[in-house]
C-alpha cells in the first residue's frame, strides 16, 4: 500500500516537514517506514529506536499529533498521509531524537527499580519509559521541576517517608499531578499515573501525618 | 592510561567497553545509529538456561553459568521466572532422555513436572502437553541491559557516542593509526585514535573488518519474531532440537513467538515474510493453543552474527564466539575483532577480548566483570541542563 510520510528534519526551535512517498507491506508499521527512509532514501535522519516490538520505548514520538511507539503504530490504522514528529516537552537534539535525560534523571531520584513481585513472579514493570507521558503532561509542559508521570508510577512502587517529605518528589510530585489522566489515554501500555498519585497521597497521611489507618 | 575504541553499540559493545573500563582503559565507543537499534535491541530476550543446547554441552555449559553471573551483576534486569520444556507428540518424548542426559552433563539443574501442575501454573499450555520439564531461563528488555552495561562504563570513565558512523581506518605501517567518523547528528566528519580499536559490530563486523583490510566471516542470519499479548508466566520452550517456532517467551505485557533462521546478505534492511508469520503462530500454538486467535502486534526481524559461512538455516552453525586478532591473522596492527556469540554471553566474550586486548597493551589487569554490579540502566542519561 501506498503512504505519505511527513516527517520533521531539524533541531530545537527550527526546522521543517520533509515528504516521503513510500510502498509498504499492508502490516507495515510507522518504524517500518521510517527504517526504509532510513536505510534506503535518506541516511541522514535521525531517530531513536531498539526493540522494534514494544517493550523498550525508545521510539516514542508523535505520529498524526498522538504520542505513540512508532513500532507498534501500523500505516493501515492512520489514513493515506502521517506526520512524523518528536515528543513534545523534550529538547529535540534531530529530526525524531529527543534528549530523554530529565526523565530518566527523575526516575534516578525514585530509585526506580523495574522489577516488581506479582503473583509469586518476579515481572518488568508495565512502563517501558517511552517518555509519551511527559511529552502528553500539561503540568510537564509548564512546570518541569515536577517529578512527572512515569516517575510517579515508580516513586508508588515503593514510597518512603522522606521521598513524601522532600520538595522534588512530595510538593513537586505526588502533589502537583493534577490527575487529569492525559497520560493515561497516551500511554501504550495503561499505565494509571492517577491512581499512583492518589496511593502516594494516602501514603503520605498515612506516613507522614501519621493520620489514619 | 591506554585508550581503546570500541566499534559497535550493542550488548558486545557495551560489555567490552565495561570491561575495558573496569581494567583502566580509557573507552570510546561509537555506535553508527541508535544504541543497541541492531541485533541486540531485537533479541527474542531470553537469558538463556543453556538448555537449548544440550546437543553441544560446552556451549551449554557456558550459557548456564553466564545466566547466573548476569542474574548476580544485573538483580532488577531479568524477570527469573524460569521456563518449562513441553513435550506434546511422540518425537518430543523420545527427544526427553537426550535432552535429560545432555541437561546433566552440562550441569544445569531441571526438573521434571507434572503436565497438571504445570497448567495449573500456566492455564494457557496445551492441556495435552505430556511431558514437562522446568530448567532456569529468565528473559530480559534488551535495551535496558544494554543501557546498564554503558551506564558502568561511562560511570568508569568511558564515552559513549551513537549516532557516529566509522566510514574509514587509516592504516600505516601495517598498523591501524585512526578512524575516520560520521558523527550523524552534527553533520561532521572526524578522525579519532587509540592505542587499540575493537570492531564489535555484530553482524556489520565483516563489512567493518573490510575497512581495515581484515577478514572477518561473519554472515546475518535473520529471525523473524511475531509479539502478542502476554499469554504465559514463564518462557515456553518445545521439547525438540532447536528449530523454528519453539519459544514463547513474556517481555512486560507482551508475549513474543520465535524464530526461524535463513541467512541473508545485506544486514541493514531485513526481509519478513507472511510465511514466517504463520508458522510462528502454528508452532506457538501447539503448545499455546490461544495463540492462534491473538491480535499480532508486532512483527519484526533480527540478524544473528553467526560466524563463518553460512548457507541456508545456519541451524547447524554454532553460537560460540570468536576473538581474533589481526595483527596474527590478516598482519594488521591493532585491531580486534570480537563476533558471533549470543546475547547471553557477551560478558564473557568481552571478557576474553579483554583479556586479548590488555595483554596487547602491555597491561597486567585482570577482568573484574563477573563480580562488579552494574548500575542502573538511567544512569547512562546525563542531564544536560
Amino acid at each position: 500500500m501506498k503512504v505519505k510520510l511527513r516527517v520533521f528534519r531539524g533541531r530545537e526551535g527550527e526546522g521543517h516537514y520533509q515528504e516521503f512517498e513510500l510502498d509498504v507491506d499492508e502490516g507495515a508499521s510507522v518504524l517500518d517506514c521510517l527504517e526504509l527512509i532510513r536505510f534506503g532514501m535518506d541516511e541522514t535522519l535521525v531517530y531513536n529506536r531498539a526493540c522494534h516490538h514494544g517493550v523498550c520505548g525508545a521510539c516514542a514520538m508523535l505520529i498524526n499529533g498522538k504520542e505513540r511507539l512508532a513500532c507498534i503504530t501500523k500505516v493501515k490504522d492512520l489514513g493515506e498521509e502521517i506526520t512524523v514528529e518528536p515528543l513534545r516537552n523534550f529538547r529535540v537534539i534531530k529530526d525524531l531524537l529527543v534528549d530523554p535525560s530529565p526523565m530518566f534523571s527523575k526516575l534516578k531520584l525514585v530509585g526506580a527499580k523495574m522489577l516488581k513481585d506479582s503473583e509469586g513472579y518476579k515481572v518488568l514493570d508495565e512502563c517501558v519509559e517511552c517518555g509519551a507521558c511527559y511529552s502528553s503532561c500539561p503540568t510537564y509542559s509548564v512546570f518541569k521541576r515536577f517529578l512527572g508521570p512515569s516517575a510517579i508510577h515508580f516513586f508508588a512502587k515503593e514510597p518512603k517517608e522522606e521521598g513524601l517529605k522532600a520538595e522534588e518528589t512530595g510538593l513537586n510530585g505526588l502533589w502537583t499531578c493534577l490527575l487529569c489522566k492525559r497520560c493515561v489515554e497516551i500511554c501504550p501500555y495503561d499505565v494509571d499515573v492517577p491512581r499512583d498519585a492518589r496511593e502516594l497521597r494516602r501514603a503520605y497521611v498515612r506516613v507522614v501525618l501519621r493520620m489514619g489507618g | 592510561m591506554r585508550s581503546a575504541i570500541v566499534i559497535g553499540g550493542g550488548i558486545v559493545g557495551a560489555a567490552v567497553a565495561h570491561d575495558l573500563s573496569l581494567r583502566g582503559v580509557k573507552v570510546t565507543l561509537l555506535e553508527r545509529d541508535s544504541i543497541a537499534y541492531g541485533t541486540s535491541g531485537r533479541t527474542h530476550g531470553l537469558l538463556h538456561s543453556g538448555c537449548r543446547y544440550v546437543k553441544t554441552p560446552s556451549v551449554a555449559r557456558e550459557c548456564y553459568m553466564e545466566n547466573l553471573i548476569m542474574r548476580r551483576i544485573g538483580p532488577d534486569l531479568f524477570e527469573t521466572n524460569g521456563g518449562y520444556f513441553v513435550g506434546i507428540t511422540d518425537e518430543d518424548l523420545e527427544y526427553a532422555e537426550e535432552f535429560l542426559d545432555g541437561c546433566e552433563a552440562a550441569g544445569i539443574p531441571v526438573r521434571e513436572v507434572k503436565p497438571e501442575l504445570a497448567i495449573e501454573r500456566e492455564p494457557n499450555l496445551n492441556p495435552r502437553v505430556r511431558k514437562v520439564f522446568e530448567v532456569p531461563d529468565a528473559t530480559f528488555d534488551p535495551l535496558k541491559v544494554v543501557l546498564s552495561f554503558l551506564a558502568t562504563a561511562k560511570r568508569n570513565g568511558a564515552e559513549v557516542r551513537p549516532f557516529n558512523e566509522v566510514i574509514g581506518f587509516k592504516v600505516k605501517d601495517g598498523e591501524v593509526s585512526s578512524v575516520e567518523v560520521f558523527d550523524r547528528i552534527s553533520e561532521k566528519r572526524y578522525r579519532l585514535s587509540a592505542d587499540v580499536y575493537v570492531n564489535a559490530a555484530g553482524p556489520w563486523a565483516g563489512l567493518v573488518a573490510k575497512m581495515f583490510g581484515g577478514r572477518v566471516s561473519v554472515t546475518p542470519t535473520i529471525g523473524v519474531m511475531v509479539s502478542i499479548r502476554r499469554v504465559s508466566a514463564r518462557v515456553i520452550n518445545r521439547l525438540n532440537p532447536p528449530s523454528d517456532g519453539d519459544i514463547v517467551l513474556p517481555q512486560r505485557r507482551l508475549s513474543v513467538i520465535g524464530t526461524t533462521s535463513k541467512a541473508v546478505g545485506d544486514p541493514d534492511l531485513l526481509p519478513k515474510s507472511r510465511e514466517d508469520v504463520e508458522l510462528l503462530l502454528r508452532r506457538g500454538a501447539e503448545m499455546l493453543p490461544l495463540i492462534s486467535r491473538e491480535e499480532v502486534k508486532a512483527v519484526y526481524v533480527s540478524a544473528r552474527p553467526l560466524v563463518g559461512e553460512v548457507k541456508g538455516s545456519g541451524r547447524e552453525v554454532s553460537r560460540e564466539f570468536s576473538v581474533i586478532d589481526h595483527e596474527a591473522a590478516d598482519g594488521v596492527g591493532r585491531v580486534v575483532s570480537v563476533v558471533g556469540g549470543k546475547f547471553t554471553t557477551a560478558r564473557l566474550m568481552a571478557e576474553k577480548a579483554g583479556d586479548l586486548i590488555v595483554k596487547k597493551l602491555g597491561m597486567d589487569a585482570p577482568s573484574k566483570t563477573k563480580e562488579v554490579g552494574l548500575l542502573p540502566h538511567y544512569e547512562y542519561f546525563e542531564v544536560s541542563s
